[in-house]
């Protein structure tokens, strides 16, 4: 599998994500240095999420019986509900805080998307 | 064509919902939905149950406009996951329905993708890009022009005006991002998806309990004495226990707020545990093969009567939380535990009817989802802060209106119109009196989309 495209996608479309929900409050051209170097802890962010909650759902059940396919069908809906669930308590503790609104929003986004990465992976 | 209508759902819900609170938006929004689902899957929207989750989910919309209370607001939203499981799979079970509705809604698009297969000329088409020379003709040109602009902003104070005066205002950003919710969502339950290994698990699973071996008759004979042993000590217990109940209910009359509490209370938690102690080992000696050995009659009839005790149980509870809403009139708390009561009242009714009929556990699972996705739908058609504060002030023995004043301003016109003709002190009618001033202005203030019922009230009471 190939994991560090599969973080690399995921940073680039979380920084996209949450620079375009925030750009209206505080977008301005100086922003596009902050954007840039905000990759990087979102990549720290990434690669721990990715890492720890979703790349041992295949690497630990992947077999040659029970391909990527069907480890994302049998886990990615359940992982989905919990993180959704997870990512609103986390917008309600916060008080519907923009920034945080962004934050998980992103969050949920990108670690769905980098399910169906993995899931699409060849063998 | 799915498409098209995803785009123009996703427009009307950003005109529904953008800024705005819940009112009539929920329930035009409920409507969008149903007809959506029945213009999209006219088959399924013809099944019995498809349609008695339509008027189910409608009906609560209704109830949304008229109570606009967060008990409506919830059952609401459960009765739409439940309508967009159902139109993923009508012949589950409702949990697994809710559980397909609630995936569906939040993650229906990520499993299409997954799902989506690329043909051969997409596959070669892909093999052929050449992703380093698209990320070096996007990525170091906008670079290096960022760092430039940002070194001329610097060094010219004309051209750094003229890139302050840039600014995107114009375009609502967040609008066109709600809306994009908006399409994220309907594109999402257009399509209802099912969660395979769970949906496939509760269709082939049935409600019938079934032998898990051979009957070992000496070892059966062992566990039902056991059984019989533990059913009839705790039957005799229950009785013992009832009997003083009815004895100490009948001679001692009991008036104060503390005292009917705490009876109801420590009703409730004996209650709580009992229940769940005799479920629990009744569910134990009737797994498996107990049901089918022939001489399990004492067995069973006692677990009856142990079900028909805590039913007992259950009335007795009744009764005095009957006795203490007649003194000091309902409270949220109060009508809690009726719910809890009638609740149980089904789970023991449905464990009887699981020994009798030799059902499994997911046949309790299934009935007894069932009984509190009703109860949730029916309570949600009452408004209870309108309901309390009505009977309250004409029924209960002893009033605690600043109670009722705590209560949401669904009774503000109720106890403004009490004040009118009863005597308060001056504090409480002060209160009142914010409460009513701010409820008018807060109704007065609403947008169309957050119309209530109330709308039509304060109209018509100032007719305008």
């Amino acid at each position: 599998m190939n994991v560090f495209l599969n973080f690399c996608k995921s940073t680039v479309l979380a920084t996209l994500i949450f620079w375009m929900i925030i750009s209206p409050k505080s977008f301005e051209v100086d922003t596009f240095l902050f954007v840039l170097l905000s990759m990087i802890p979102v990549f720290v962010c990434c690669v721990v999420t990715i890492a720890l909650t979703i790349y041992p759902f295949f690497s630990l059940f992947e077999t040659e019986t029970f391909d990527k396919k069907a480890v994302f069908n049998t886990f990615f809906p359940f992982y989905a509900i919990v993180a959704f669930s997870l990512c609103v308590y986390g917008i309600f503790l916060s008080d519907l805080e923009f920034y945080m609104i962004a934050f998980f929003t992103s969050a949920f986004m990108t670690t769905s998307y980098s399910w169906v990465w993995f899931s699409k992976e060849p063998m | 064509m799915k498409t098209i209508i995803s785009i123009i759902a996703a427009l009307l819900f950003s005109t529904l919902f953008y800024g705005q609170n819940i009112g009539l938006n929920l329930s035009v929004f409920s409507v969008i939905t149903i007809g959506l689902l029945i213009f999209q899957h006219p088959k399924i929207a013809r099944l019995k149950s498809a349609i008695v989750f339509i008027v189910v989910y409608f009906t609560t919309a209704i109830v949304v406009y008229f109570n606009h209370s967060a008990l409506a607001i919830f059952a609401n939203c459960v009765a739409f996951f439940t309508l967009i499981g159902t139109f993923s799979e009508s012949r589950s079970s409702i949990y697994i329905r809710w559980l397909n509705g609630i995936y569906t809604t939040i993650a229906a698009y990520f499993q299409r993708r997954s799902d989506s297969t690329i043909d051969q000329e997409q596959q070669n088409w892909k093999k052929n890009r050449d992703y380093l020379q698209l990320a070096k003709l996007i990525g170091i040109p906008l670079m290096v022009s960022i760092v430039f602009i940002l070194m001329y902003k610097n060094g010219n104070p004309i051209f750094n005006g003229f890139i302050e005066k840039i600014n995107f205002e114009f375009i609502n950003f967040q609008w066109f991002l709600f809306s994009l919710l908006g399409f994220f969502l309907f594109n999402n339950i257009i399509n209802p998806v099912q969660i395979h290994p769970a949906t496939t698990k509760d269709l082939q699973t049935d409600n019938q309990l079934h032998p898990t071996g051979p009957l070992l008759l000496d070892q059966l004979k062992k566990e039902q004495q056991l059984g019989i042993l533990l059913m009839a000590l705790l039957n005799i217990l229950l009785i013992f226990y009832s009997i003083t109940d009815i004895y100490y209910l009948l001679n001692n009359d009991i008036t104060s707020a503390s005292a009917l509490s705490s009876q109801v209370h420590s009703g409730i938690n004996t209650l709580i545990a009992s229940i769940i102690v005799a479920i629990l080992i009744i569910l134990y000696f009737f797994r498996g093969n107990l049901n089918f050995y022939q001489d399990n009659v004492l067995l069973k009839n006692l677990s009856y009567t142990w079900i028909f005790l805590n039913i007992g149980l259950v009335v007795l509870i009744a009764i005095k939380n009957t006795e203490y809403v007649v003194v000091y009139g309902f409270t949220y708390k109060r009508i809690g535990v009726f719910t809890y009561l009638f609740l149980t009242l089904a789970g023991l009714i449905t464990t009887f009817l699981k020994v009798r009929n030799v059902r499994n556990l997911w046949f309790l699972f299934r009935i007894n989802t069932q009984v509190a996705f009703a109860i949730l739908m029916v309570s949600s058609c009452i408004d209870w802060d309108h309901a309390i504060t009505n009977y309250n002030l004409k029924h209960a023995e002893n009033l605690d209106l600043n109670y009722l004043i705590d209560l949401t301003d669904n009774n503000a016109i109720l106890l403004q119109d009490y004040t009118a003709e009863h005597r308060v002190s001056s504090n409480q009618q002060q209160r009142i009196h914010d409460k009513y001033i701010g409820f008018i202005d807060k109704v007065s203030e609403r947008n169309w989309q957050e119309w209530t019922y109330d709308n039509i009230l304060i109209n018509k009471k100032f007719d305008r």
